[in-house]
């Protein structure tokens, strides 16, 4: 038409696949207000990269000179051989993903947001997060079955921990041509707390152990111990997997800015303006990984399955611990509260809330939750530290 | 691709009694922590109820 060459001769059914799905990912942003501020720019993502002939948004230059519109799983590879990344957002991607750099500057941001007191308040909420990794494991030993390798089944299994950043950060490490199906199954699921958890904590829990009332107030925390505590974790977890510390580092650097007292400017940007901009582009580079030619393949679509398979058995982890801490623990806490040891926060927090809440009105678990919830973040970027250093020695 | 479940059982077991271990001493060294403000906290009270007893005794 007028001398252009326009997408549609392109525009093949797996295209037009993938843009439903960017769509559905809006949709569900906006109309159903699932994680709006990750699935809008995902889903927005999605439908610029499958837009045939756009090699100026992801598009990726072979080693031998052709250009794709999409960048390829193995474009770490292709870069060393002599391709080049010629879309914007592969240069965005290429650095933002290719250096960490995106993940861990969410990790700053998330650290400001944090809010440790439940978990100095009350220091035993770690096991729940240290329990809910248990999906992290038992995905790990599905994917294996299933026929992924080790180090993807590593990035698989992390899908369980409920934390983008690190599932990202394990996958480009130990299996790169995974990250946009890691990423996305991650973030989705995220997204997915409210359906996917309370069957399982349903099925975990009597409706007596569900209607376990727990007094809401929990100890005064001092402004020193906040300012402690992640200097304290910083140090101890870096000595002890170092492989961990850019995640814990980057995380607990956002939170000491926020409650130091003195950076309160610092803190406010971290987990404000800085951890918005970020998002923007973690989102869109996510969606815009997920091209038809590389996404609607059988290895992809695995990921996304066993992503909610490690998802579901976290939760379990985290509710039959709290339950067998239950065994030894005066006053019994409410087992549900385990469930929040996953770390996607605050919106686990606020599903055992609300289903707290169902059971017994007196009850109001949203503290007790934060509390597995943020060791649920540290206990993530543990899990993945221990991966990296156990598989890349 | 056969899988080395001896090794993967292995790295399972290694890697979440790492986690936990790494959670149990983040755990036990926040207790600690708070702990010994509490502590500190307690002794300050003490102290000052202390000092107005003792001024409202002077003042008696």
């Amino acid at each position: 038409m007028l001398g252009i060459e326009t997408g549609f001769a392109f525009l093949t059914w797996q295209r037009l696949i993938m843009l439903v799905i960017g769509g559905v990912f809006i949709y569900l942003g906006i109309a159903k207000k699932w994680e709006p501020l990750l699935l809008v720019p995902i889903g927005f993502g999605i439908i610029l990269v499958n837009i045939p002939l756009g090699y100026h948004v992801m598009g990726f230059q072979m080693p031998d000179g052709a250009m794709v519109d999409y960048l390829p799983p193995d474009w770490l590879d292709l870069i060393e051989q002599g391709g080049k990344p010629i879309g914007f957002l592969s240069f965005i991607f290429q650095y933002g993903f290719g250096w960490d750099l995106i993940p861990l500057f969410i990790f700053i941001g998330l650290g400001a947001l944090t809010d440790f007191s439940p978990l100095i308040a009350r220091p035993i909420y770690f096991l729940l997060g240290a329990a809910a990794q248990f999906g992290v494991y038992a995905a790990f030993l599905i994917a294996l079955a299933v026929g992924f390798n080790i180090p993807e089944a590593c990035s698989i299994g992390i899908i369980g921990g409920a934390d983008g950043p690190t599932t990202i950060y394990l996958t480009r490490r130990l299996a790169p041509w995974l990250l946009g199906a890691t990423a996305v199954a991650a973030y989705t699921y995220m997204s997915m707390v409210p359906l996917i958890q309370p069957p399982v904590i349903r099925a975990m829990t009597t409706e007596k152990e569900r209607k376990i009332y727990m007094a809401p107030a929990l100890r005064e925390v001092s402004k020193t111990e906040k300012i402690i505590f992640p200097i304290v974790v910083t140090v101890v977890v870096g000595l002890l997997v170092p492989e961990a510390l850019p995640l814990i580092g980057c995380f607990m650097l956002g939170n000491l800015l926020s409650v130091s007292g003195v950076t309160d400017r610092l803190g406010t940007t971290m987990g404000g303006a800085f951890i918005d901009i970020v998002t923007v582009f973690l989102g869109v580079c996510i969606g815009a990984y997920l091209a038809a030619t590389a996404f609607l393949l059988p290895q992809p679509l695995m990921v996304f399955g066993l992503g909610i398979v490690s998802f579901a058995f976290a939760t379990m982890g985290g509710v039959l611990f709290a339950k067998l801490m239950n065994l030894f623990l005066k006053p019994k806490i409410n087992p549900m509260i385990g469930a929040a040891g996953v770390s996607a926060v605050p919106m686990s927090s606020r599903v055992v809330q609300r289903m707290g809440q169902q059971a017994n009105p007196r009850n109001f678990l949203l503290m007790h939750c934060m509390g597995p919830n943020a060791a649920g973040v540290i206990g993530t970027a543990a899990a993945a530290g221990v991966f990296l250093s156990l598989l890349t020695k | 691709m056969s899988v080395n479940w001896g090794e993967a059982i292995l790295l399972v077991g290694r890697s979440f009694g790492s986690v936990f271990l790494i959670l149990v001493i983040l755990a036990v060294v926040t207790w600690l922590i708070g702990f010994v403000f509490q502590r500190i906290k307690k002794g300050q009270e003490k102290a000052k109820s202390a000092v107005e007893v003792e001024e409202n005794k002077t003042k008696d």
